[in-house]
């Protein structure tokens, strides 16, 4: 897949050595920065060199979001401008030949029209230890012919004179049939994004916009397929998908008034409906062949309307603004029912094959602000948000619980809707030009109709207080607190859940008490250094809920310091510090079994950096290091005695990680055009993960329940790694 | 049996509809109210009364060092040039800083010109003011009263206005330049610009899960900007989109729906399961599964055990990989027919 554009990024640096040759021989210096290029003077600057990585590389982690293979990197960058002519245009590039290279281009004149053009990769690397037994064709993902896919089934199901899968001869038989059929597979996908924008403003007041983007994602990403309970294939799905977005905007503006209309139509297409893949667990009968949807075409559609004025009252401003998306989907359905099984359809009762799926939601906000005197200001305003489901609902007689295996009775799709409405008044009053302060308040209703079967509304007030001060022009200081109140309106009934007991609600909508408070302080009193420090805490108590999350709190501490001690010499250093907290009661089925979890998040980050004109205008270094270190626990424990098996909790083992970056980069000022630019980089990655370290394409040593022992994974992991990059460039700038 | 059942009232719907056009008509009224009042409305910007207009070259006599730098900026190119359009624009200098015959009379004098930053005479509403007579469009049409304006951010605390500053949109630079692994420089400017007075969410896009942010240096492609609208939108935490998901659709379109079969928080709100800024767990994922799906799935069906490690309960497959969604994959919506359990 990473090979699949090599032309384009092959153009593109033969583009940047080009303009590198082009800038470096022959053409005069202008006047002023910059080179002259027939009646244009150009400026910018063109980077050619390359990197060399060693170490440990081979993971996921290291490889994600960028391209780190060994090899040519540059980049362009030139703006030309027309002498005595309002015309320019742009040109950049960067890192061509790899994954995650990009391009732009623009022309333009001044205060009329830019034309855009623009090309931009990620990459996304999921997994480099991946491996598979399945051969991929199209969609489908099968296993070995027979014999050996009967053999396949004999074994997982321990027929056929094999062991059973659960004993260690069994588990030891399909650990050697995987492990011989594994193949490596890839785990990634690329996104590359090219949009085309134009932007025309014919007068002072009217602007129009228009823009194309085409975002492409290629390649391939871990999913999960149940072939019976808890058995589970995961497959190397492929992926190709595509979408398109175009938006137009046309504005007319003047000092007291504006108005904005825009519309946005986003299509998603994916060239696969679904994929289907052959059970190990039963390579015969209506068993052998399982399927699932992908992710369905669709199509999005916003109208926007959004305007503004100025009022003569009371220096008063009004804005306001609207839309209405509709959303709509009606991919064809899959089979309902696994090939081969009598009764197999792709309709629903009504006989309908596709979903007609439509949702709509319509948006309106305005807002008035004012300042009937000089030192108050009053903002009041209101928001109206609906997700308005215009779906049919569906039913279908029986469905494929796991592969081949009917669960019977009729299952009928919701309709879940919600309405959101706010309404808010702030008073800032600031006395003189040192305080600030702000008191608010807002009400905030939801709606929701057939959520959990039910229509209820939710209802919070929310009181909110600020106070900025600025004593001094280098100090200043900001708190903020915010205190709401959330009810669950009667309309949800005192038994929340069916089975549920009295006192569980969701997080989304249960009763809550917030308090937040938000401080920030900035020190700018000397000019070599300026300190800032920063405090957070928040807590939702979800009071009247005995199971699910009850209480969610968090805090952070934080500095950042920037020193300059010597004119040649510039220090910053930036810490944060963060806690979080979500503690919740799960019923465990009975409130004998209930238990209480606390999952805890903390976060040490720290960066520190220096910045060196060692010999000024010549030679320059520039030195980071950057740490992050990540815990997160669960502890879990019953809230009465006299749990018994699969009823009991215990803590799961902490997830660590710890990242570290240091870098160095020294650049030499060869000429005044020409300069010298070499790094060195180290890199550590760590992480202890109970979730993902285990992972094999077998697990049944790991796993030793029935389930577990026949489920087959892509085994991908997240490896620690220790790399060191070098890397060097010669710059010039036109 | 009867499959097809309208979802909800079209009555509802209805009144819903007449709210929202209510609403748009409320706006219109007032906009063409405004247009009528033809009379100079008091929001306007501040003026230096008495002073009259002296022309930028008068200015760069001066400020010649400023000029300069000016010249390359976009500013430089539209404002007191031929390329100027309308009264304001051709008033160069002045048009920004004020008419300047009281400034050239007593230069000292802190009342004969309008001065931007902390040190400025102007309180923040009358500092923007003198932008948004230009700029109270596009972007910025929902300044006013917005969070960032509530709080007495001026323009200047993030742009610069004279000269060049960042590639685009004239962002000051208020850290000197970083380098990612490669050695090449980073675009860090927005990213240290917000992460001025939001150091936190900054920080958090170091943590081990994180999207591809500029500032990282892992080939990236987002910036703060890339979500978040800082001039004002309609959205919470100023997301420049009609909703949180839509917001993310943009990109994840995949996951739009609508869908057969629903998940009733993915249609809410995204930031219900994942953290956007960045998170110590595979996905953005706030807590790690099943905790994370317990928060709501405690008792029915199979989803109430603890589902302890190894060891010390029988093993589940739920311990580990993707947890519940090893089996529940299309976690986001389904659209098989046998999707009910979002397991198709």
């Amino acid at each position: 897949m990473w090979q699949g554009r090599r032309w384009v990024g092959v153009a593109g640096a033969a583009a940047v050595a080009a303009t590198l040759c082009l800038g470096g021989f022959g053409l005069a210096p202008a006047a002023d920065a910059g080179t002259q290029v027939l009646d244009w003077n150009v400026t910018g600057s063109v980077d050619v060199g390359g990197m060399y990585t060693f170490g440990d590389r081979n993971s996921s982690k290291f490889n994600d979001y960028r391209d780190m293979d060994n090899g040519f990197l540059g980049e362009l960058y030139l703006k030309g401008e027309k002498k005595d002519s309002p015309y320019y245009f742009e040109l950049g590039a960067k890192n061509p030949t790899r994954d995650d290279q990009s391009y732009e281009g623009a022309f333009g004149r001044y205060g009329l029209f830019n034309l855009e053009l623009e090309w931009d990769g990620v990459r996304h690397v999921l997994g480099e230890d991946a491996g598979t037994i399945f051969q991929l064709n199209g969609s489908a993902f099968s296993l070995p012919p027979p014999p050996l896919r009967t053999t396949i089934q004999q074994i997982f199901t321990g027929t056929g004179g094999q062991p059973s899968p659960t004993s260690a001869a069994g588990r030891a038989n399909i650990s050697g049939t995987i492990n011989g059929l594994l193949r490596p597979v890839e785990l990634g996908f690329n996104t590359n994004v090219g949009t085309l924008g134009f932007k025309l403003t014919p007068t002072e007041a009217l602007r129009f916009d228009l823009e194309y983007s085409n975002r492409r994602n290629e390649g391939y990403r871990a999913q999960s397929a149940t072939m019976a309970s808890s058995v589970v294939a995961e497959l190397a799905i492929p992926l190709d998908q595509t979408t398109h977005e175009a938006k137009f905007g046309a504005e007319y503006a003047k000092q007291n008034y504006a108005l904005r209309f825009n519309y946005t139509a986003s299509i998603f297409e994916n060239n696969f409906q679904s994929y289907r893949w052959d059970n190990p667990v039963s390579t015969t009968g209506t068993q052998a062949r399982g399927e699932f949807s992908a992710a369905p075409d669709n199509m999005a559609q916003t109208f926007a309307l959004t305007g503004r004025a100025a009022l003569p009252w009371w220096r008063t401003n009004v804005s306001g603004a609207f839309s209405y998306t509709t959303l709509r989907q009606d991919e064809t359905f899959n089979t309902n029912v696994a090939a081969g099984l009598p009764g197999a359809t792709n309709a629903d009762n009504a006989g309908m094959t596709s979903p007609d799926a439509k949702s709509n939601l319509v948006a309106g906000n305005i807002l008035l602000t004012s300042r009937p005197i000089n030192s108050v200001t009053a903002t009041a305003r209101y928001r109206f948000f609906e997700y308005e489901n215009d779906t049919p609902m569906h039913a279908f007689t029986n469905r494929v619980a796991q592969n081949g295996n009917v669960t019977a009775g009729t299952f009928t799709t919701n309709a879940e809707r919600y309405t959101r409405q706010n309404a808010g008044l702030d008073i800032v009053w600031r006395p003189n030009r040192q305080v600030s302060v702000k008191g608010g308040y807002e009400y905030e209703y939801w709606h929701r109709g057939d959520f959990d079967g039910k229509d209820f509304g939710t209802a919070e007030n929310i009181a909110k207080v600020a106070v900025d001060l600025t004593p001094v022009n280098w100090f200043l200081g900001r708190v903020s607190y915010t205190y709401g109140i959330r009810n669950l309106g009667e309309g949800y009934g005192i038994d929340p859940l069916a089975g549920n007991g009295v006192g569980f609600y969701k997080f989304n909508y249960a009763d809550r008490v917030r308090n937040r408070v938000d401080t920030l302080f900035q020190f700018s009193r000397w000019e070599t250094f300026t300190p800032s420090f920063n405090f957070s805490y928040a807590n939702d108590n979800f009071n009247n809920s005995a199971y699910g999350l009850t209480d969610d709190t968090n805090y952070s501490a934080g500095v950042s310091l920037s020193w300059t001690p010597l004119k040649w010499l510039t220090l910053s250093a930036d810490y944060t510090y963060e806690n979080h907290d979500y503690t919740q009661v799960i019923r465990g089925g009975a409130n004998a079994n209930a238990f209480k979890t606390r999952s805890n998040d903390q976060f040490n980050i720290l960066s520190v950096g220096a910045i060196m004109d060692v010999i000024p205008k010549k030679l320059d270094l520039n030195l980071s290091y950057g740490v992050t270190f990540g815990y997160t626990d669960i502890n879990s424990g019953n809230l009465y005695a006299g749990c018994v098996g699969a009823a009991c909790a215990f803590g799961y083992p902490t997830v660590q990680n710890v990242q570290q970056a240091a870098r160095a980069v020294a650049r030499y000022h060869l000429t005044e055009k020409l300069s010298l630019r070499g790094g060195f980089a180290y890199e550590r990655f760590s992480e202890r993960n109970f979730a993902r370290d285990p992972m094999a394409p077998f697990m049944g040593y790991f796993d030793t329940s029935t389930a577990g022992s026949q489920s087959v994974w892509l085994g991908a992991t997240t490896p620690s790694y220790e790399t060191y990059t070098i890397a060097a460039f010669l710059r010039y700038e036109l | 049996m009867e499959s097809r059942v309208s979802p909800q009232p079209q009555g509802r719907r209805a009144a819903h509809m007449a709210l929202a056009w209510t609403l748009v008509g409320a706006l219109g009224i007032l906009v063409v109210a405004s247009l009528a009042l033809t009379s100079p409305v008091e929001a306007a910007a501040p003026k230096i009364t008495g002073a009259t207009y002296v022309g930028s070259d008068t200015c760069k006599g001066c400020h010649a060092e400023v000029a300069e730098k000016m010249e390359r900026s976009l500013h430089g190119k539209l404002l007191g040039t031929k390329l100027s359009k309308g009264a304001l624009q051709v008033q160069g200098c002045e048009g920004c800083h004020g008419a300047g015959s009281k400034h050239m009379e007593n230069p000292a004098d802190p009342a004969g010109n309008f001065r931007f930053g902390k040190k400025s005479p102007l309180i923040a509403a009358d500092q923007n003011d003198m932008c948004l007579q230009c700029h109270a469009r596009g972007k910025q049409i929902l300044w006013a009263g917005s969070a960032h304006e509530a709080r007495d951010v001026t323009c200047v605390t993030c742009h610069t206005v004279h000269g060049p500053a960042s590639a685009k949109n004239q962002l000051k630079l208020v850290k000197q330049e970083r380098y990612d692994s490669r050695s090449q420089l980073l675009d860090a400017v927005e990213y240290d610009l917000c992460g001025q007075c939001h150091q936190v969410k900054a920080m958090q896009f170091q943590r081990s899960s994180h999207m591809p942010m500029t500032a990282r240096g892992e080939g990236g492609k987002m910036t703060c900007g890339s979500c978040h609208n800082p001039h004002g939108t309609t959205t919470e935490k100023l997301i420049d989109a009609v909703s949180i998901n839509e917001s993310c659709t943009t990109c994840h379109a995949a996951k739009r729906g609508p869908f057969l079969w629903e998940h009733a928080p993915v249609l809410e709100n995204c930031l219900n399961c994942h953290q956007a800024h960045g998170s110590n767990l595979q996905s953005l994922l706030k807590v790690q599964a099943p905790r994370l799906c317990q928060q709501c799935h405690t008792n029915s069906g199979h989803n109430y055990r603890p589902y302890s490690p190894p060891g010390l309960s029988p093993p589940s497959t739920r311990y580990y990989n993707r947890s519940c969604v090893n089996c529940h994959s299309a976690i986001h919506g389904s659209n098989h027919p046998s999707g009910v359990d979002l397991t198709r």
